[in-house]
């Protein structure tokens, strides 16, 4: 059974090292290539964090990881310097999940992918102690459906999509609206996210993808019935100000 | 410390000159300044066009895209342009995921990068 247990000085010359330690546990965990260099990315922000903001020279950062529940347990603990509470770090989190400014990726970064890539995460803090875990599933296989145009409207064709979209589950539902794309007179098309509770950013990603085609023939894509998780995604890496998105109507 | 290479080489095709900038291994803020002592000066650079080859760029982080987003900030302003071409699986997800390539371009090859900029696509 994997497991980590690394102490390693709190110097950010450390980073690759804690990289290179964290990819080969979370591979070894069962996590495929991609799902691990994500989480190695969340390992390496929280390990930047402890190192900037609750270290002093001299110190260390503990890291461990370990298999539970069917996933994998993760967690980075620094000598809390700024002597936070657990509430003034929920604050700090919040303050930065809450910054939608791209050029300060850094503030808002770490808020933003344990949301979008750890299924949960938690911290505690005490004095001497600021611990930050997360907890990654090792199977989230989802099952989709295919994406059916509920009606056509002056605003063009409306596909409804169903379940939580990720690059699979997205492209098993595009075929129809990727037909519609085809047609060059097509210029408008209007997705529904009603039945959406959750998207990723490779579906993201497709969906900006299929909005910049849009544009091109003086049109663009619409989102209406955004659940509020998937509206907070997606303002915070700033589709909102790209294309016409309508929360879901309470 | 982390390892880094850059180089830089003016070049001059189809059609199109530009300065082609490779970068190799891994960024973050240990070494972040090596980046900002070759990126700094590209805002007097003769070129107007700026590509990053990515192709062996291995990491970055939240840090380092901060960075970029602000590089790419002061490359407009001085009436120049930047895109990346050829980035691996990793650096794609997490330059997608926080909304980069929707302000600087991302393309697969620096074939497609010259046809995006003879395309205006810039």
């Amino acid at each position: 059974m994997p497991e980590l247990q690394l102490t390693v000085p709190a110097d950010l010359a450390e980073s690759q090292a804690v990289r290179s330690a964290t990819r080969e546990f979370f591979l070894a965990a069962g996590f495929d290539p991609k799902t691990a260099g994500r989480l190695v990315l969340v390992a390496d922000e929280l390990f930047m964090n402890a190192v900037k903001y609750g270290s002093q020279p001299g110190d260390s950062v503990a890291i461990a990881g370990w298999i539970q529940d069917g996933g994998v347990q993760f967690s980075v603990a620094d000598f809390n310097r700024r002597n936070l509470t657990t509430d003034d770090f929920a604050a700090i989190i919040e303050h930065r999940k809450n910054n939608l400014n791209l050029h300060a990726t850094s503030g808002r970064g770490i808020a933003l992918i344990l949301r979008e890539w750890t299924d949960s995460h938690e911290f505690h803090a005490e004095p001497g102690k600021l611990s930050f875990s997360f907890f990654k599933k090792l199977d989230s296989a989802m099952q989709p459906a295919t994406a059916m145009p509920k009606s056509d409207s002056a605003a063009g064709p409306v596909f409804a999509l169903t379940g939580e979209l990720d690059e699979l589950s997205l492209a098993a539902q595009s075929g129809p609206i990727e037909s519609a794309l085809e047609t060059s007179s097509t210029s408008s098309i209007m997705l529904d996210l009603t039945a959406v509770p959750f998207l990723n950013s490779s579906a993201i990603g497709r969906i900006v993808g299929w909005h910049v085609q849009l544009e091109s023939r003086g049109g663009g894509l619409a989102i209406r019935g955004a659940q509020p998780e998937v509206y907070d995604i997606l303002d915070l890496v700033g589709a909102t100000s790209l294309m016409s998105i309508s929360p879901l109507s309470s | 410390m982390t390892q880094l290479e850059i180089s830089q080489n003016p070049k001059s095709q189809s059609g199109v000159d530009y300065l082609l900038i490779a970068i190799a291994g891994q960024i973050d803020e240990s070494n972040l300044a090596e980046l900002a002592a070759v990126a700094d000066q590209l805002p007097e650079s003769a070129q107007q066009f700026i590509l990053f080859d990515i192709a062996r760029l291995e990491f970055i982080n939240s840090k380092v895209i901060g960075y970029l987003a602000g590089l790419h900030s002061q490359l407009d302003a001085a009436g120049k342009s930047m895109l990346f071409f050829a980035p691996n699986e990793q650096i794609r997800d997490i330059l997608e995921l926080v909304g980069m390539d929707t302000i600087i371009p991302l393309k697969n090859t620096e074939t497609e990068a010259l046809q995006a900029i003879r395309d205006g696509d810039l």
